[in-house]
């Protein structure tokens, strides 16, 4: 046990120190103006999303499925907990990020986690693709009606993020950026609002507290369905996430841990007065690029983070907007899968079609798993009729022209159900009929019906019925399912 | 006919582990199977980047990125995979071995010697691996994982080569040690009539039960001497005496501790492999 224990210890914690570590300090300079920002978005205090990217990133790095994955206050989160933040308040977001936290450790405990896989490629191009939008879109609210400064202030800012890193590959460039910036303003005493103007900091360490909340139904009612949302919204985010991890390392994870892993971090955050969140596709792209790939990497991160706060909360306060919108601008380009367009023309209509309907569902309902949701109904349809013309019907008369044999290949099911049954020529008089469905697959119960119906027709019209070659599977069904071998055959057929 | 499974790379015991197990194969009439892992490309270091810039198709133009040090290191360490292997098998073939499998594949050492565990009679391993300094007097780190994991002798090749002529058993009455007994008498490995040294080291007078072992030994022709000591330095009697007595080969039984006791007191086998410089076969 102790020796799995050691060699895990040193794959997991202790066999990248040094990038671990340096790469942990990146991603802890590029969280502090993501969970700002995130914190407003969400409508709470900078100091709601900073405690709760530094719980998360904590919890995550002992008991995460997926080493060298950052989590945190994320975007995709706090776009769903607007409205319940506007209506009911803190305390109330509080509360419902424990219970996301609760949802989510069940879930995992059903392994929900590999249901992922019904969730196409698509899809996640759209998730990424509308998150993305959503950032951007997050940002223009901070443009209104302010000066040529602040245009002036995020045009500087952007430049100076895309093209420090042409002189050196040392220094995180959105960190060179916004102390650019905020200098700039200081020194200019422009007129710019800052972070201090968006609210509270955290001065502290994070301090266990119950949410001040009734415990009652009502507050239950109030605060399940955001829960559900972002218990959804935050294991698809994480789990996509995760994959996006794997294929970058060439490794794998445990995804149900992963679950479990995200519902005691949003747990432990609810209760230290954090927000839920769940894993950065960005940061943790960053956190890869950096060479950071162990869960050192994680916890140096958020324990960064908090250090940086605590020592230089007075210099965070007077970073201008400008330059986090620099900052969170950046953000969206980078998540925007900008291949998609090109892809459009060279991939098949419906998978576009399933992409973009996942991003205009979600830029509509800012509901990222509702546009999941819609996106893999979407996908399934398109692959249920995809599979349905997975069928064929061959037929042919013998040549005393009494008997004629179809031979059935393929799929069929609920949406093939239809072309299977009218495949038949009930016109044409024959002795005998001869249904060879040994190439076929009988899925559900709309196919057993299809063919119950098929074969009842020929014997009411005389015919005599042969079924040939029903295999395994289509034979169990039809076993429990199908009327027409039983002795009261006409009677349980519907009429017709 | 028998299997051996020698598990070779770049390191400088790599001609040794072939003589040896040319030697043994011989001996016991089996079958070499030649392995030779890669690391895994999530082992590589990767490039670093510490811009913090997501720019644009980041997640993608990393991958690219990655996937290309991969791909380049990657071949690299399938030719010289390739090369070891080619290498070892010419020695094997020099000694006159025929049946020579070579076996080439990607993953951890330890996982993919257990997948060959089971159809092979023994296993052979340098001391220290390819990235090792030879004079170094830690163990390899795969060396003590593999000798942990593995439920077949492990024969352990060192620096020095030289025809055996009288080995020891380092005996401690525990049933790693019977197995050894039982090998070496049931299988032609060691001809009968070579000196056999019995070193029982214990803690006080009396602990070890050794008549069964020699009488063993001696009714299959080994010339037997058996020597008893009270010390609780087991290691470095033995070490000791392999020197003094000019001892070609080393055979013991392993870790029967659990890992948790050997991880608090220091396994006694673990400093002998360290100790020793003769080739060592380890039993469990």
């Amino acid at each position: 046990m102790l020796s799995l224990s050691l060699s895990y210890m040193k794959r997991n914690w202790l066999g990248n120190i040094r990038n671990d570590i340096l790469a942990g300090m990146v991603v802890a300079l590029a969280l502090i103006p993501e969970a700002i920002a995130f914190s407003i978005i969400a409508g709470v205090d900078p100091k709601v999303g900073l405690y709760a990217s530094f719980c998360i990133a904590i919890v995550i790095a002992f008991i995460g499925g997926r080493s060298g994955m950052i989590s945190a206050a994320t975007g995709a989160m706090a776009l769903v907990m607007v409205l319940l933040v506007k209506e009911h308040g803190l305390e109330y977001l509080l509360a419902a990020t424990i219970l996301t936290g609760v949802l989510q450790i069940i879930a995992g405990f059903f392994r929900l986690g590999s249901l992922m896989r019904f969730v196409s490629r698509s899809v996640v191009t759209g998730f990424v693709n509308a998150l993305a939008i959503l950032i951007f879109m997050a940002q223009l609210p901070e443009f209104k009606g302010a000066g040529i400064q602040m245009y002036g202030m995020v045009a500087l800012g952007l430049a100076i993020i895309y093209i420090f890193p042409r002189f050196t590959k040392a220094v995180p460039s959105p960190l060179i950026s916004i102390i650019t910036i905020t200098a700039i303003s200081i020194y200019f005493g422009m007129d710019l609002r800052t972070v201090g103007d968006m609210g509270e900091l955290p001065s502290t360490l994070p301090i266990f507290l119950l949410p001040d909340i009734p415990l009652n139904l009502d507050t239950l009612r109030i605060i399940f369905p955001y829960s559900l949302t972002l218990m959804a919204v935050g294991l698809l985010e994480s789990l996509m996430t995760a994959t996006i991890v794997d294929d970058l390392t060439d490794t794998s994870s445990n995804k149900n841990r992963e679950c479990m892993g995200q519902g005691v971090a949003n747990i432990v955050s609810g209760f230290f007065g954090g927000m839920a969140g769940c894993a950065m596709i960005g940061q943790s792209v960053i956190n890869i690029k950096s060479g950071g790939r162990g869960r050192l990497s994680t916890l140096f991160a958020g324990l960064f983070l908090l250090f940086l706060l605590l020592v230089l909360g007075d210099w965070v306060r007077q970073i201008p907007m400008a330059a986090l919108v620099a900052v969170m601008i950046m953000v969206s380009i980078g998540t925007f899968s900008w291949s998609s367009f090109g892809n459009l023309r060279t991939h098949p209509k419906t998978s576009s079609l399933v992409m973009i309907t996942t991003v205009i569902v979600v830029v509509i309902t800012h509901d990222l798993a509702m546009g999941v949701f819609v996106g893999v109904l979407t996908s399934a349809l398109f692959f249920a009729r995809r599979v349905s013309r997975l069928l064929k019907i061959e037929s042919h008369l013998s040549e005393n022209a009494e008997e004629r044999t179809y031979k059935v290949y393929g799929q069929v099911f609920f949406a093939s159900a239809g072309i299977f049954s009218d495949s038949f020529d009930f016109k044409e008089v024959v002795q005998n009929i001869t249904i060879d469905v040994s190439g076929a697959h009988f899925w559900d119960l709309s196919a057993v019906g299809a063919l119950d119906k098929v074969v009842m027709k020929f014997r009411r019209e005389g015919t005599i019925v042969h079924l040939l070659g029903m295999n395994k599977a289509s034979a169990t069904i039809v076993d429990r399912l199908a009327v027409y071998d039983k002795p009261n055959a006409l009677e349980l057929m519907p009429k017709h | 006919m028998a299997k051996l499974l020698v598990c070779i790379d770049g390191s400088a015991y790599a001609d040794n582990l072939c003589t040896n197990a040319a030697w043994v194969a011989k001996q016991i009439n089996a079958s070499i199977d030649l392995l030779h892992v890669l690391r895994r490309p999530s082992d590589y270091q990767a490039p670093t980047d510490h811009t913090g810039l997501m720019g644009f198709e980041a997640r993608s133009n990393l991958l690219e990125e990655l996937t290309k040090v991969d791909e380049e290191r990657g071949r690299l360490d399938q030719e010289k995979g390739k090369i070891i292997l080619e290498h070892g098998a010419k020695i094997l073939q020099k000694a006159g071995i025929e049946t020579i499998n070579l076996v080439h594949r990607r993953g951890s050492l330890v996982e993919t010697i257990q997948e060959f565990e089971d159809s092979v009679e023994m296993i052979f391993m340098g001391k220290r691996g390819e990235h090792a300094n030879i004079n170094s007097v830690f163990l390899g780190s795969n060396l003590e994982k593999v000798a942990r994991a593995l439920h077949k002798p492990l024969f352990i090749v060192s620096s020095i080569i030289r025809p055996i002529k009288r080995f020891l058993i380092a005996y401690d009455g525990k049933d790693s040690v019977r197995k050894a007994i039982n090998f070496i008498t049931d299988q032609p490995l060691l001809d009968k009539g070579l000196e056999c040294h019995l070193l029982v080291v214990e803690r006080a007078k009396g602990d070890i039960e050794t008549s069964e072992a020699v009488q063993k030994l001696e009714k299959v022709g080994f010339k037997t001497t058996l020597r008893v000591e009270q010390n609780s330095h087991a290691d470095q009697v033995i070490a000791s005496y392999v020197v003094e007595n000019e001892i070609d080969l080393l055979i013991t039984g392993a870790y029967s501790h659990s890992r948790m006791h050997s991880l608090l007191l220091g396994s006694t086998t673990a400093s002998l492999i360290k100790a020793c410089k003769v080739p060592l076969l380890l039993f469990r």
